[in-house]
Parts: C-alpha cells; structure tokens; sequence
C-alpha cells in the first residue's frame, strides 16, 4: 500500500481530529462512570452485628395535649460497617434518627434545626400534615450562614416559605395508629440526602391497638431497611453528579443503566446496621417493616420456611391496622412502603437460624437480616381474627373526577416524567376540592412506587383486575411494576398544595413529581 | 506501506481553496462547540452525550476532509449530516423529549445557537462548492 505525504497528512489528522480529540474528552467522563459503577463495599461478615433499634425521643417539654421535641440535623460519625467510621447526616446526628412515639389526637410540635452545609425540608410520609409542616421540596431550611443567592437554581412555589437555621412542624395526628417514617424532601436532592442518613420512624398509637393482644414491648420492633454502598475507607458512596449537594443536582448515568434505574447498595443495612442479626424467644414478634432504600424493591421471605402456618400475618399497612389479618409467604415491599407483621417463631426449635431474605436480589443483597431462636418463653400474644374496626374506605361510586397519570422513567439518565410533564414547583397538575372523593389511575413504566402526600388511599383495582395481595388496607405509597392502578381517595382534611411523586428517590430528584392543590 | 513523496492527482478536489477552508473552519467551529459541551453531558446523560460524540467525530473528519478536497460523495454526506445536526437541535427546542433528552424544555442557549449558525453555514457552503464542482 502506497501513500503520499498529502494522504498520509490527510489520514493523520483525520485520526487525530476526527477520533483521537473526541475520544480524548469523553476519555475522562467515561472513566468517571465507570469508577462509579465499579464501586464495591467492604467485605462485611453476614449476621455478626446485632440489630440496634433506633432511640425513641423524648420530649423537650409538654404542654396540654402538644409534646414539643426538637431535632438537630447535623453531621455525625457512626460505625455502620465493623472497624470503619462513616459519616452520616442525620436527625440528631445519628442513622436512623431517633423515633418519634405519639398517640392519636396528641399534637406533635417539632423544632427542626439544620446544622448542615446543606438546605433540607422534613416530611412526615403518610402524616395527614397540614400544607405549612408537609415538607414542600421548596419550603428549605437554610443553613444559619447559607445565603440565598448560594443555593443552586431558582427557588420557587413554595407554601410555607424559606426557613434560615430552624422551622417548626406541627403535626396534629389526627389519625389512625400506624408506622410512619419522617425523612428529607428537598427539591432535587432528595436521594443523596436520604441516602446520607436523613430518615427516621414515627410511629403512632391509639386504644384501638393497645386493645389487641398483639405483641408489643420488645417485641414491637421497627425495621428499617435500606441498601448503601460504602467506599475503602468506609463513606457512603452516592454517585450525585454534584457531591457537595450545592450544584448540579441528579445522579451520574451510571446510576440509569438497565431496566431498573436509581441508586443501589450492595450492602443491606436494617435499623443501620449491615445485615444484622436478632435474638428472639420462641414467640410472636410484631416487625414494622419499612423499606427505606432509595430504588431497591425488596421481596422479603423466611428461610426456612416456618413449619407450619406463613412466615409472614400482615396486621398493618401504611396507614394502620388491617381489619383482619393477612397470611403472606413472602412481602413485596417497594421503597417507602410500610408492613406490619407478625412472625411467630414457635413455629421453630430453639437453636433455629430464620433469615430474613430478598427474593429478588443476588448475591450480597440476597440476605436481609438473621433471627435465631435462643430461648423458650410463654406466648403472651395473639393475632385476633378482627383487628381494627371495618375500615370505611371512600366509595369509588362517590368519585366526582377520575384522574390520569402516567410515570415515564427517563432512558439512560434522562429525565422522569408524569404526563410527560418534569417537576415545576408552579404547577398545579390536580385541584380537587376539599372533601371530595377521586379515583386516581396511575400507569407505570417500568416500575414506580407511587406516594400521595396528605391522603390515604384504598387500591381498588390492579391492571383492570382486583387489588394484588400487598394492596391491603389504606395506602400512601403503591408499587406498580409495569402496568396500572386504580386508587379512590377523599381529599380532606387541609386545603393546600402537596405533592404526588415516584418514591424511587431518583427519579423524584430527576423531576417524576406533581402537585395537588386542594381547593 | 510507503510514502509517495507527490502524487498528481487531484481529480476528486472540489471548490477552491478559499471555500474549503471557511467550510472546514466552519466544521471545526461546529466540532469545538460538540467537544466543549460533551464532558458534562455525558456523565449524566447517555443518549445527549454519545449523540455530541458523534457529532464531535463527524464534524473532525468533515473538517480534515475539506481542508484537503473532498469528493462528491463527502460533500453529500456533510450536507446531509449536518442537516441531520440542525434539525434535531431545532426540533429539541419546540418538542419535549424530556425521558430522551433529559430535560423537559431545552433551552435556547449561545452556544447552541452559534454552533447551529456554523452549521447552516456550512451547509451552504457545502451546497456551493457542490455547485461549483458541478
């Protein structure tokens, strides 16, 4: 092969021009992604660490029917993984924040201070919250020294205002006992907030529940599961395009990969701790489940399988008790999503390792937590064939409006949409009126765990069929994969704006929200 | 493989000089714009980073390929590509795409605009010395 200068000339710049400069600026964003991707956890030995159950608060001070807390949101070191430190934000500095214990009608007054480098806005999931104490993604808390012109982009449509070093939520719990969690919502930045440590239960009660024979004490155990992914040095890893949270928000393209977009752990934490192990009695023990990870969908399983009866009786769901118990061999439980169980362990022998499994993970994330049964005790306790009272769920035939919306994941880091419409603080995408009563079809693609705030709801139907086996009870957070559901809603007792969203935290941040305005 | 000291052979050049090389600068314009804005594009979105990619490739090979006469058929290819280039960064700015795009409205930026403006540009002098071959 013959070449003269001119050609050879012509072929050396058109590789150098034509390939060598492109391939050598995308050289850098493509190693990024690919360090991010190849991020692996510390080695952790599986069901060595004890579970821990997160503190429960106590109140500043009483006054009437209102108990006043106060929580500070600041940077703390925790040891997640055995012999590492990590870095959490938290609510009092710890992971997860300490648990909020009310009773139904008893005011809950809570001083939120923010000691963060960063804004945050709080929200109580599945509290029936009036506008100003919802946690509007715009309603932030600043930093004492964070001025307004630091934040990134344009802070608009909020409800309550911008709040600098502390803000005052006031939760009335004029509401049935259930097991709610309080967590971070700020606008776009949701995910890595969460993720960093900024979540905690809220659990109220009423006489309703104290009535029943359930266990209770020590055995009323909240479970908060959440998968991470730690560094060498043992930080939570996020891949947030911005990690100091104060610029470009979202996550790297890394993190869109595959049918199942958003941010995974490959380490499984319950209350905070790696794959924890629990000493029980041969007894039954009341779990609330709440799937606090970010994207990840667990379906949760016993092994082995008790010997006789379900692993698992759902007693609650996100908004409180079931008016009767249902036997489930296995949970499907999407992020943000609550379960209350009973397992009874009598159905084991003493000296019996129960784990605690996800069905739909592999490898490291296919295990949850351990139980081994380490002693004999009598059984105290009772599921009742009636719970709750008839629970009176809105008629569908008393719906004045049916309203669609379809969740649309962005394709490799592309944006999320409902309606194909992104997060405008602005927009009002719903007003229904106050006290009127709604069916809202949802349509997912691929898999969305949907969260209403201020309502909940009854699933009343599942892909044009009858509600699945986990759409029990009153909800505010429903897991489609695929396909779509029907849910009839009364929208009471606050007029106000709120927001509607996808609880896979990424998507939320890349703009799958709306609003609702009650009017 | 060997080196021709000169060949003369310059049947397939087109255009004159002049011509070639504002066409090429044009390219290069358009290439610089592509390579400036692929980096952070491209962590956070794939489809928008690996189409600035391309374009980035597309616009370097045109570019060299002008600055030492190109054929008919490169010509073509260039008219083509790029109003290939300025249709969609159009359409982009009147239609959401946004699960494509990764934003619900893309805005109407300086650079966009001066790399559309290179583009066109260089479509129409692609036209001309097309023409003038002819």
């Amino acid at each position: 092969m013959k070449f003269t200068r001119r050609e050879f000339s012509k072929l050396g710049l058109m590789a150098g021009v034509g390939f060598g400069i492109p391939l050598g600026t995308v050289a850098g964003p493509v190693d990024r992604l690919a360090e991010s991707a190849s991020v692996t956890s510390p080695r952790v030995e599986k069901f060595e660490v004890p579970l821990p159950v997160p503190p429960v608060l106590e109140p500043v001070r009483t006054e009437g029917t209102t108990d006043y807390y106060e929580i500070t949101q600041r940077e703390g070191a925790v040891e997640i993984l055995p012999g590492y430190e990590t870095t959490v934000w938290g609510y009092n500095g710890i992971f997860p924040g300490p648990t909020i214990e009310t009773r139904t009608g008893r005011e809950v007054v809570i001083e939120q201070r923010n000691e963060l480098p960063v804004p945050v806005s709080t929200h109580l999931h599945g509290g029936v919250t009036p506008p100003e104490s919802d946690g509007f993604p715009t309603d932030l808390i600043l930093p004492p020294d964070l001025s307004m012109d630091d934040l990134p982009g344009h802070v608009s449509g909020t409800v309550a205002g911008i709040s600098r070093g502390s803000k005052e939520y006031r939760y009335p719990n004029e509401q049935r006992a259930a097991t709610l969690w309080y967590h971070d919502h700020r606008m776009d930045f949701t995910g890595p907030q969460v993720y960093k440590g900024l979540a905690g239960f809220y659990i109220i009660r009423d006489d309703i529940e104290d009535e029943l024979p359930l266990p209770h004490g020590e055995k009323d155990v909240p479970l908060m599961i959440a998968d991470r992914i730690f560094t060498d040095d043992g930080e939570m890893y996020y891949p947030s395009v911005d990690p100091s949270l104060m610029g470009d928000h979202g996550v790297l393209a890394s993190a869109s990969l595959g049918v199942h977009t958003g941010v995974f752990g490959d380490t499984i934490l319950v209350n905070g701790a790696p794959w924890p192990r629990m000493e029980v009695s041969n007894t039954k023990y009341r779990f609330r489940i709440l799937n606090a990870s970010n994207a990840r969908t667990y379906e949760l399983a016993l092994e082995p399988s008790p010997s006789e009866g379900n692993s698992f009786v759902q007693v609650g769901s996100d908004g409180g008790l079931l008016s009767e118990p249902i036997p489930h061999d296995k949970l499907l439980v999407s992020p943000a999503e609550r379960f209350d169980v009973v397992v009874d362990f009598s159905h084991y022998s003493v000296g019996s390792e129960v784990t605690l499994v996800n069905r739909r993970g592999e490898g490291r994330v296919s295990d949850v937590m351990q139980f081994e049964v380490v002693r004999e005790e009598e059984e105290r306790s009772e599921i009742t064939s009636q719970l709750a009272p008839d629970l009176d769920f809105p008629s569908p035939d008393d719906a004045e409006v049916t309203r669609r919306f379809i969740f649309l994941a962005g394709m490799l880091g592309g944006m999320s949409t409902i309606n194909g419409n992104g997060y405008d603080p602005e927009r009002i995408d719903a007003d229904p009126r106050l006290g009127s009563t709604e069916i809202w079809e949802f349509d997912a693609d691929p898999a969305h765990p949907i969260h209403m705030h201020l309502v909940h709801f009854k699933v009343i139907s599942r892909d044009g069929g009858p509600p699945g086996p986990y759409d029990a009870g009153w909800k505010d957070t429903v897991y489609l994969d695929g396909g779509n559901v029907r849910v009839v809603a009364t929208f009471t007792p606050y007029r106000g704006k709120y927001v509607f969203h996808c609880h896979n935290l990424e998507h939320e941040d890349m703009m799958m929200m709306a609003n609702f305005e009650v009017v | 493989m060997s080196v021709v000291i000169e060949r003369h052979d310059e049947s397939a050049w087109t255009g004159d000089a002049t011509s070639r090389y504002f066409a090429a600068a044009l390219a290069f314009t358009s290439q610089a714009i592509h390579l400036w804005i692929l980096p952070d594009t491209f962590v956070v979105t794939l489809l928008p980073g690996l189409f600035f990619f391309l374009v980035a490739i597309g616009q370097g090979l045109l570019g060299v390929s002008l600055l030492f006469g190109p054929g008919r058929w490169t010509l073509r290819l260039g008219i083509s590509f790029n109003l290939l280039v300025v249709a969609l960064w159009t359409i982009t700015r009147f239609v959401s795409l946004p699960a494509l795009t990764g934003s619900a409205q893309l805005n109407v930026g300086m650079l966009g605009i001066v790399s559309t403006v290179a583009e066109i540009a260089l479509v129409m002098s692609l036209l001309k010395l097309l023409g003038s071959e002819q």
